[in-house]
């Protein structure tokens, strides 16, 4: 039940933004009470639906002077639990602010909302030989600002960089309501300035909510081909990955799917007729000038020769490309669709320990009895094992978190890191100590505090809270399990 | 700010324990690499500096071909970090500037040459450090990929050692080019100039560095390189109706005897307006990621800088008289606001000048 005061808040809302623009009902709350990380889940005060910086700008300022906490959410599809609100937040959905304000073909830079999809950017400018590099598998569903907050990555990203490499200025409002200019179209920060742009880049949504964001557009590649080689191991396609690398090239993107996720997929409507015999299919997209596409596709079909693998298909043109991808594409869906539940894993470690460190993912699984497929960014070694569960099995659903707990002390043990692109939001606050000390966190803290000093804006996301030092001192075991492992 | 500032004593530290010493000594304290380029920099503000300089913190402390990573100490030069990343086929994929490669970041690390080009900003993906009050920390990762904590290694680029200091910086490397082949087309005039710049930046495969140059007699010069499988570039240059150059090392410019640099961003459609804007004799660069430099007379410079308020040019006197150096465009009034937050929460004292 709510207090007298938090209803009346709650109508001046409503008298602000009108019924449609500003939900209470539970019913109509529901679907904000998660992301993809559906494991954890709370539900907002309410939900607040602006269209302009201005009106975000009131709701920031009506929020600061109740005290109510708040934050912002795109699309949702994060999977670390970052939109999902917590200690009675209202969610500040960007659905509306989804315009393209301007683009600047000749110097390939756009300036758009933060709720336009990251699809949409790319459909706007392809006439023009454009693209918006960043590109998350969700990406024809994902936000332009959800993907700042994360500092989101993709397939591509092997190549051209995070979503950091590729946004210029962002205009903010900080979590007390004023309005923030970071960075210029022409770079990221002036010579004598603080790189506030990649500062707030990747803050999962805790410095401030970004209203309108100007990004680097790319020039779409002369020639783009693509090549799927199956192996009978997943030594062999790791292999393949690191002669490739050694070998200098720089595929666009390194993506390996293991049997498990080939079998889901070709089960799926994502058919992509993949082998489902292979141990791992490792899908290569080359791009760039004619000939160096042509020499390096050469060189990669040894590669693939030398290791093996049992079968090559190649494409070039739009059509066969799409079929390739297809099932890469679709991973995530298909293999949402072995269980009522899905946790997306998101470790990383030296690519040239995937091989080990995958044998010892299997073990955990095996160990904890839960169904977990491989598909992930080779080229990065960037890891997602995937866990298929059922949430309402409540024993099924602690074996799954505690595989999870290991897969990731593995990753820092490897000399990795907790997360490649997901972030930490609210899963992974207790992985966070495995690779910052207090010294580190302090530091961090210190720096939230100047943009949010309140921590009214997404509170008890991203960096565990130090006041309490509850999430620091969750996990001393592991950190220490951790430690000797890397000692040994 | 303080003209007339005195080093009071110059600490030449070998061990993160003698660093942490200097820092948490009394006063004040600037950070220099070699300390060759302290002539770039605004002067402290304190008028007693104490000088730390980081040249024997400069080992390469890990090398990982296959993981496309290394770690170094900031002390370590450039040209000693290319010759080992060259041995074993890679690259630091950002252009040398002559400093430590902790100076290089710490100052900010220039954009890059080519339209294309990664940010070498992006190229910091972690490092441990000192704060002023001596407690060491890290941010960021060894791996290439890593969102976990905020993202402080951006905030070392560029921060001139004013929020804390690095002692191991991990980077990101690429597969060091197999060919690379300079082109220099010269004697252009001005519209030709800017007309074949735009239309090399253009290219879906744009060259890995390029720039338009002017001397000091107003001849206009096109420069840059491809980089890739040598029959790819010479194929590049030839569809581009270009020849091969001398390798050019030398393109930038400096400062001439009693003037001034100008360094800054604007974006190339506002190219021919900065080019109005400037004398016909100024020495000028702009390069393919929109950075550009401009050699003036104090007098220029000022009726410059009367010019420059717009927001979306971004620049800064980087070389000149010490009172003048630091003059820049005006940032955003919450951004700098942030900025004295952030100094202030990781150096309560003021003490990194
Ligand atoms: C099937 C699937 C595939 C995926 N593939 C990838 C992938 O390849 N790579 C990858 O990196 N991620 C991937 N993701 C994760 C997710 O899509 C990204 O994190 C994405 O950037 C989230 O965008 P969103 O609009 O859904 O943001 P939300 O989920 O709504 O929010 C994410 C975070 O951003 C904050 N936020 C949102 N808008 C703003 C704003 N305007 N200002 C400040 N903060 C804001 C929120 O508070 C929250 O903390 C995938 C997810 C799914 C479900």
């Amino acid at each position: 039940m709510l207090s007298t005061h938090m209803q009346d808040v709650l109508r001046q809302l409503q008298d602000r933004f009108g019924e449609q623009r500003a939900l209470v009902a539970p019913d109509e709350l529901r679907a904000y009470e998660c992301d993809g990380f559906t494991i954890e889940k709370g539900l907002p005060l309410a939900v607040v639906v602006p269209e302009t910086t201005a009106e975000v700008q009131w709701v920031v300022q009506f929020f600061n002077t109740h005290g109510i906490p708040f934050v912002a959410r795109g699309a949702g599809t994060c999977l670390s639990g970052g939109p999902t609100p917590n200690r009675d937040a209202v969610v500040i959905e960007t659905a509306r602010m989804k315009a393209v304000l301007d683009v600047d073909y000749d110097d390939m830079i756009a300036v758009v909302q933060p709720g336009l999809v990251n699809l949409h950017l790319t459909r706007e400018v392809c006439g023009e030989h454009l693209h918006y590099a960043p590109d998350p598998s969700s990406q024809s569903v994902c936000t332009i600002g959800g993907n700042i907050a994360e500092n989101s990555g993709g397939p591509h990203c092997f190549k051209y960089g995070m979503t950091t490499d590729h946004v210029l200025a962002v205009e903010v409002v900080l979590p007390d309501g004023r309005l923030a200019k970071f960075g210029h179209p022409s770079a990221a920060r002036g010579p004598h300035e603080l790189d506030l742009v990649g500062l707030f880049t990747g803050s999962e949504g805790t410095f401030g909510i970004a209203t309108e964001i100007t990004v680097r557009l790319s020039p779409d590649p002369e020639c783009v081909y693509t090549m799927l080689a199956s192996f009978q191991t997943m030594e062999a396609a790791c292999g393949a990955v690191s002669s490739i690398v050694s070998a200098g090239i720089v595929p666009a993107a390194l993506e390996i799917l293991d049997q498990a996720t080939i079998r889901a997929v070709e089960a799926s409507v994502f058919r992509a007729g993949y082998p489902q015999d292979a141990a791992a299919v490792l899908l290569v997209e080359l791009d760039g000038a004619e000939l160096a596409v042509e020499e390096d596709a050469a060189e990669i079909r040894e590669t693939f020769r030398t290791h093996d693998a049992i079968r090559v298909q190649e494409a070039s043109d739009p059509e066969e490309r799409t079929r390739l991808w297809k099932g890469r594409k679709g991973a995530f869906g298909a293999m949402g669709r072995l269980s009522t539940d899905l946790y997306v894993l998101d470790g990383v470690v030296p690519r040239t320990r995937l091989v080990e460190t995958l044998q010892k993912v299997t073990e955990i699984g095996e160990r904890h009895r839960v169904t977990l497929t491989n598909v992930f960014h080779a080229g990065d070694g960037n890891l997602h094992p995937n866990i298929s569960f059922d949430g309402r099995d409540e024993d099924e659903r602690a074996r799954v978190l505690q595989a999870g707990h290991e897969i990731l002390e593995l990753c820092v043990a490897m000399g990795g890191s907790i997360t490649g692109e997901h972030g930490v939001g609210s899963e992974k606050l207790s992985h966070v100590p495995l690779m910052f000390d207090d010294a580190d966190l302090d530091t961090m803290e210190r720096v939230r505090r100047v943009f949010n000093p309140r921590d009214l804006c997404n509170p008890g996301k991203a960096i565990p809270e130090r006041s309490g030092c509850a999430e620091v001192s969750k996990w001393p075991a592991m950190v220490e399990h951790v430690l000797r492992q890397e000692e040994a | 700010m303080s003209v007339d500032f005195r080093v009071v004593e110059t600490r030449s530290v070998t061990s993160r324990a003698e660093l942490r010493d200097a820092l948490t000594g009394a006063g004040a304290v600037r950070l220099a690499g070699r300390g060759t380029t302290q002539d770039r920099v605004p002067p402290p503000a304190s008028r007693d500096v104490v000088l730390v300089e980081l040249a024997k913190l400069d080992r390469l402390l890990r090398l990982e071909p296959g993981d496309l990573t290394c770690s170094v100490e900031p002390g370590m030069t450039r040209e000693a970090l290319d010759a080992e990343l060259a041995a074993c086929g890679t690259c630091l994929p950002c252009e040398p500037d002559g400093t430590t490669i902790g100076g290089s970041f710490a100052r900010g690390a220039r954009a890059p040459l080519g339209p294309a080009g990664h940010s070498p900003r992006t190229l910091l993906l972690g490092f441990e450090g000192v704060r002023a009050d001596g407690t060491a920390f890290k941010a960021g990762a060894k791996v290439v990929k890593s969102v976990a904590g905020f993202d402080l290694p951006k905030l070392f680029v560029g921060s001139r050692g004013r929020l804390f200091c690095v002692t191991a910086l991990h980077l990101k490397l690429r597969p060091l080019p197999p060919h690379s082949e300079w082109f220099a087309e010269r004697s252009l005039d001005r519209d030709g100039a800017v007309d074949r710049f735009w239309t090399l930046r253009r290219l879906r495969t744009p060259p890995a560095a390029l720039v338009l140059r002017r001397d000091d007699d107003g001849a206009y010069e096109v420069l840059g390189r491809f980089e890739g499988r040598a029959g790819v570039v010479e194929q590049q240059l030839r569809a581009s109706g270009l020849t091969p150059s001398e390798p050019r090392a030398g393109w930038r410019i400096d400062a001439r005897p009693g003037g001034e640099l100008l360094t800054g961003y604007c974006k190339p459609r506002n190219l021919p307006t900065l080019l109005s804007a400037l004398p016909e004799s100024a020495p000028m660069t702009f390069t393919g990621g929109c950075q550009f430099d401009v050699a003036l007379t104090p007098a220029e410079s000022d009726t410059l800088w009367s010019t420059l308020s717009s927001g979306e040019t971004t620049a800064e006197t980087e070389r000149g008289a010490p009172e003048r150096r630091g003059r820049a465009t005006t940032p955003d009034p919450a951004s700098e606001e942030l900025t004295a937050s952030l100094r202030t929460a990781l150096d309560p004292e003021g003490r990194l000048q």
